[in-house]
């Protein structure tokens, strides 16, 4: 979908159009699940994400201004719901922690984890990171957003997110650079 | 869109490590996830007949604007900031608590109007106050408004104007009894301004009352503050 024909559509959808956000739905669900999938680890929360997002966006739509970046304010969204679903999780877990029952924090996300010892690796290193260096390195990285985009996303200045983009950086080459060079991975 | 560029196949060998660890991250974190169709469905479902009342739409406001307020600022910031609002919402509470009930020595009621010495000319603020009794409906004053006939021999009328009356001469005539010219206004508390006009023409400022510093076009005119039952 190219600006213009997306600009048609969101002016469609904002009118109340149907088809018009069924297909702004189509559009974005896969990169917004992605997004979901990589901050949270967890389809099911991943899917509830998404799924509340497009609910505010179909609710906020006729707030959002026409001249104005569209993916930017989808993400910020986006991004907010994950923060909060990170937020809820935490909370769940320092509940559970100091309970009765101890709780193995990666066991439920074990499964969601790629076949492919590299990927795994990835992913691996991924999660370890801080959800915010996270945040930023899939809105760069994978997103391929530039810094005033993402600043509309996370409220951050652009001096921050390049920092918390170096340290992601930083934190994945440490842990993937020593076994790639060393040829320990084999696809 | 981005200052980083991916290694093309074929040539890694010229790039820096980071470069080509990032380009195989991103080959791994690029590809998109399968769709389960449930789910947009799902999502079209309960956008439907998604119909909410303005309130609901005010309070999604609230909550979202909440959530981006709480992410997006620091633990520090944000404890600044609710102090910030605290300290102002105490400021201005203060202002309207310690709001002086009682400005002057100068508290006659309207009858004192009249009696009082006729030295305003000289007299800065604070104005003439006057307490009465409520008018329970409107929260309005009687405050009476009295000149001494001596003070205008050639008067056939006299009225009252001022901001209560949009300053019309013809609105509040004033009636003569016994050498007084009077009438009585229901005002609403607060600080007015207000003059006499005599014989339609003629402004003049209540003699027995201070002179207002913002009169009207250089026109005479006099204060009185009504305060609250």
């Amino acid at each position: 979908m190219n600006a213009a024909h997306l600009h048609l559509v969101l002016q469609q959808a904002r009118r109340g159009d149907r088809a018009a956000f069924a297909q702004l739905v189509e559009q974005y669900y896969p990169r917004a699940l992605r997004f979901a999938l990589q901050m949270l680890r967890s389809r099911e929360d991943a899917e509830e994400a998404v799924q509340d997002t497009f609910v505010r966006v179909h609710d906020h739509l006729a707030g959002f201004r026409e001249d104005a970046p569209f993916d930017p304010w989808f993400f910020r969204i986006l991004g907010n719901r994950c923060r909060t679903m990170l937020a809820k999780r935490k909370r769940h877990r320092d509940f559970i922690e100091y309970g009765d029952v101890p709780y193995d924090a990666a066991a439920s996300e074990r499964a969601d984890l790629p076949d492919g010892d590299f990927a795994r690796e990835v992913h691996r290193a991924l999660d370890a990171l801080p959800p915010e260096q996270r945040e930023a390195f899939l809105l760069r990285h994978v997103n391929e957003m530039d810094y005033e985009e993402m600043t509309i996303v996370t409220g951050a200045k652009g001096s921050t997110l390049r920092m918390r983009v170096k340290r992601a950086v930083d934190a994945l080459r440490d842990t993937l650079q020593a076994p790639l060079r060393a040829g320990v991975f084999h696809e | 869109m981005s200052d980083h560029h991916a290694p093309q196949n074929g040539h890694t060998e010229s790039l820096p490590d980071d470069e080509i660890m990032l380009a195989q991250v991103k080959a791994v974190l690029s590809p998109l996830p399968t769709v389960n169709r449930q789910q947009i469905a799902q999502i079209l479902a309960a956008t439907q007949h998604r119909r909410r009342t303005p309130w609901q739409r005010f309070a999604g406001r609230v909550e979202q604007a909440l959530e981006w307020w709480r992410f997006s600022t620091p633990p520090m910031a944000r404890g600044a900031s609710l102090a910030a609002a605290a300290l102002t919402i105490g400021f201005v509470a203060r202002g309207y608590l310690m709001q002086p009930r009682d400005t002057s020595a100068l508290t006659p009621d309207a009858a004192h109007m009249a009696a009082a010495p006729a030295s305003p000319a000289t007299m800065a603020a604070p104005a003439l106050t006057v307490n009465g009794a409520a008018d329970a409906a409107a929260q309005r004053v009687p405050v009476q408004f009295l000149l001494d006939a001596r003070d205008i021999p050639a008067a056939a009328n006299v009225s009252v104007v001022g901001d209560f009356n949009e300053w019309s001469a013809t609105a509040t005539p004033l009636t003569l009894d016994n050498g007084v010219w009077s009438t009585t206004l229901p005002l609403p508390p607060g600080r007015h301004v207000y003059a006499f006009v005599v014989n339609g023409e003629r402004w003049l400022a209540d003699p027995r009352a201070p002179q207002a510093t913002d009169a009207d076009f250089g026109r005479p005119g006099s204060v009185i503050i009504v305060q609250a039952p």
